[in-house]
């Protein structure tokens, strides 16, 4: 079925139509929403609104980039909605937590990284590399989240993003770098508390 | 002490291989002798295999059948309406005003209703005091308006 195709059947309600789609896309939505939001439970209600965004918009379509790449801008755009209205509840939360139980607020930001010596679980490390993209500005995440995670190609990133690849090239170097100063800063902070 | 900067600076570069051959060759060796930057390596190895675990993560089981649910859910609950918002705009307000008047107007009814019960009574005491006053019945006069 070609992108026309699936877009008219789409904009008919076509129950078939709507089924392929969904049975098509839904690992591609559900596992970017996930790179970005770290829970899969939010992924999957994600890709719902992803889903009914497209039922809804599918109108607007004009084929100017594949459908894929548009289902992508969608979830992207989704995801980062998520993030930005989570953050409003997870300030609430750290505010609860730092009176129920005396924790300096931002305390758990970082959690401690995991070695082989201190034999944490890799949930901590998940948990320190989650907070560190968080903290990547919106673009630089963007890129780096559907290189290094969604593994696309930079053409790919630069349709989805609507730029150019040397402007990815350049969102991911400096990703990268942020990134890596991040994470050595926390490093040294944990090296310095023990 | 320059290579310890000099890994810190490309230390993504030299987890994810990216390295130019000839530097790779001399941060290894330093690594190699350096414990700091060795644990700093191992550690920041540790976070980006988390990326590469990620990227492999896979939906939970059925989720396709719960999104296909929730998406006809969906198209059920938004079927076509019988009105547009427009239609539905100009006729909610009609509709509650026409209710409105239909009370109104139930209510008026039965209240003249009773009125006229009440107007019945009257005439008989009327018909009563007329007789008792010696005033005919088919007279067109007032029953307070006494003649001397």
């Amino acid at each position: 079925m070609t992108d026309q195709e699936l877009i008219i059947g789409i904009i008919n309600r076509e129950k078939p139509v709507i089924q392929y789609l969904v049975s098509t896309y839904h690992r591609q939505i559900i596992k970017t929403a996930y790179h970005f939001v770290q829970d899969m439970d939010d992924a999957e209600d994600l890709a719902q609104d992803v889903c009914i965004e497209i039922l809804e918009s599918a109108k607007y379509f004009r084929g100017s980039a594949s459908l894929s790449t548009w289902i992508y801008r969608v979830t992207v755009n989704k995801s980062l909605n998520f993030i930005r209205k989570n953050k409003r509840k997870q300030l609430v939360k750290q505010f609860e937590t730092f009176f129920s139980s005396q924790k300096q607020p931002g305390e758990d930001l970082y959690p401690e990284p995991a070695t082989e010596n201190n034999g944490l679980h890799h949930e901590e490390n998940r948990r320190l590399l989650e907070k560190a993209v968080n903290l990547l500005p919106a673009n630089q995440r963007i890129a780096f989240v559907l290189s290094k995670y969604d593994e696309l190609s930079y053409k790919e990133i630069a349709d989805i993003m609507n730029t150019s690849v040397a402007s990815v090239e350049s969102l991911l170097s400096r990703a990268k770098q942020n990134l890596q100063k991040n994470l050595i800063s926390h490093f040294s902070e944990y090296a310095n508390k023990k | 002490m320059n290579d310890c900067i000099t890994l810190r600076e490309n230390l993504f570069a030299y987890s994810e291989n990216e390295l130019a051959p000839s530097l790779k060759a001399q941060l290894d060796r330093h690594v190699a002798v350096c414990s700091s930057c060795s644990a700093l390596a191992q550690q920041f190895n540790n976070v980006l295999a988390v990326v590469k675990e990620q990227s492999e993560a896979k939906p939970l089981p059925f989720a396709e059948t719960r999104l296909q649910q929730r998406i006809d859910n969906y198209l059920e609950s938004t079927g076509k309406p019988l009105f547009s918002f427009s239609v539905r705009a100009l006729l909610q307000p009609a509709v509650i005003s026409l209710g409105m008047m239909l009370a109104l107007a139930i209510g008026i009814l039965i209240g003249s209703e009773k009125a006229g019960k009440h107007t019945g009574l009257t005439n008989a005491t009327d018909l009563e005091m007329r007789h008792d006053l010696n005033i005919p019945e088919n007279s067109n006069d007032d029953l307070i308006s006494f003649t001397e």
